[in-house]
């Protein structure tokens, strides 16, 4: 195929999912640079092998390069292991500024966590969380991809992501709730 | 519905009702149980409230300029030098394959040499060898296929990114020779392709896997520990086929495999 022709459309099929891209990417390595580097080098891998894979689902397709990006990084970079095996103990400080903005706010219906300090105790459990649960509750319920579309990702049996996302949320109200409690207290 | 099923460890319904995954009459069942069930119904209104907040609030929009990177990148990466790419690459994630690489580049030329150096007939006993025992593994352990189809199209797939060759499983039913599914396998220090069929009660194993043995014209037979061995290579690829049918039906099914394959480019 023609050189400018595949980038031309390569470009417009793909680069509407840079977004989910780099929120994946954010939410697994947990850092702004980061997170822009394994987007970049994804895309690359992407564009590579693009002429073979044009009939799929290109946001799952893109993704699933995003996700063995950012473990490949995670690899490179750091201790493994340690990331991805649970260790409640771990708590990270909430004082790290927020980056986030409100990407998906124009479609908000209600806003229920009204408290900003409540949602900062969230976003921050959902930090610490172990990577396995985190990677599927930000693909469910942040990208909104639906139990296939993960599995398809990840490489698991449906099965299982469900039953890691209803953990996960499990994780996520217990920590919530007992981070509340202890900042009632005092302790945070 | 009790709460311990609606609460299932393996199968959480709330989970499930939340996310729109339920079938109908499923979902008809928790909507019941959550009208007697506070405890339940609470919890679904918890899920979703967190539901809302993390999807609504909790997405990282990507940073301004980040697409003119990725478009340059790609620019980049589509011209023929490849030399700009290596030099990008190396300082992102690539450093591990240093480490990697010359290792494996001195295990690659260490077999090199003691192939070159074995004689050919101690080759192909070991090789004989390790695909008796392959063949007797996959009967006993219960363990004769990794996907279980009739379907050349799903085997076929199956082998994408498990083995570096085309591994192609050819419907030969109309003879008499069932395709069964496909195993990925390790012969002769390599992963190996696996076809399995059967015929009558008799299963056959075909392994493909790489060589640098020229193309065969003629395939040859051998007999170990009372199954048949046929062997052929085709282009770089070497196909056994190993069964306890007896050895004039295990040609023709060589035969019947190799009719659909391209001829030999070599020896003519």
């Amino acid at each position: 195929m023609n050189k400018n022709l595949l980038i031309e459309q390569f470009e417009s099929r793909m680069l509407s999912h840079m977004d989910s891209a780099y929120n994946l990417a954010r939410w697994i390595t947990g850092h702004d640079q980061d997170a822009e580097d394994v987007v970049q080098e994804a895309y690359i891998r992407a564009f590579r092998g693009f002429e073979k894979y044009t009939d799929i689902n290109s946001l799952s397709w893109l993704l699933t390069i995003v996700r063995n990006t950012s473990y490949n990084w995670i690899k490179s970079k750091h201790d493994y292991i340690h990331l991805i095996e649970f260790d409640e103990s771990v708590h990270s400080s909430s004082d790290e500024p927020s980056f986030i903005i409100e990407r998906n706010q124009g479609l908000r219906q209600e806003k229920i966590l009204t408290s900003s300090g409540n949602k900062d105790l969230l976003r921050n459990a959902l930090k610490d969380m172990p990577l396995i649960f985190r990677e599927v509750v930000v693909l469910h319920e942040i990208e909104g991809l639906s139990y296939k579309e993960i599995a398809d990702i990840v490489g698991i049996p449906v099965g299982t992501v469900m039953s890691r996302l209803s953990r996960g949320r499990r994780r996520l109200q217990k920590t919530l709730s007992s981070r509340m409690n202890r900042r009632t207290r005092g302790e945070l | 519905m009790s709460c311990s099923t609606v609460r299932g460890i393996l199968y959480n319904y709330i989970s499930a009702y939340v996310d729109d995954e339920l079938a109908d009459t499923d979902r008809t069942a928790v909507e019941k149980h959550f009208e007697i069930c506070a405890h339940c119904a609470n919890e679904r209104y918890e899920i979703e409230q967190m539901k809302n907040t993390l999807h609504y609030e909790f997405a990282y929009s990507s940073p301004y300029g980040l697409k003119e990177d990725i478009k340059d990148k790609i620019a980049e990466s589509a011209e023929p030098s490849e030399e700009v790419i290596t030099e990008e690459k190396s300082q992102f994630s690539w450093h591990w394959l240093n480490y990697i690489i010359p290792p494996f580049a001195t295990a690659v030329a260490a077999v090199l040499i003691v192939l070159a150096l074995l004689p050919k007939y101690q080759l192909s006993v070991m090789m004989e060898e390790g695909v008796v025992s392959a063949h007797v593994r996959s009967l006993i352990e219960d363990n004769l296929t990794h996907i279980n189809s009739p379907d050349r199209h799903q085997i076929e797939p199956w082998f994408t990114g498990k083995v570096d060759f085309a591994a192609n499983a050819k419907d030969l039913s109309e003879s008499g020779f069932d395709l069964k599914g496909g195993r990925l396998d390790y012969l002769n220090k390599q992963s190996a392709a696996s076809i399995v069929y059967q015929v009558r009660d008799y299963v056959i194993n075909l392994f493909i896997f790489p060589t640098t043995e020229d193309d065969m014209i003629d395939v040859k037979t051998y007999q170990n520990r009372g199954f048949n061995i046929v062997r052929w290579t085709n282009q770089g690829l070497e196909y056994c086929v190993i069964s306890d049918l007896n050895l004039t039906e295990l040609e023709h099914f060589a035969q019947l495999y190799r009719n659909q394959m391209p001829l030999p480019q070599s020896h003519i």
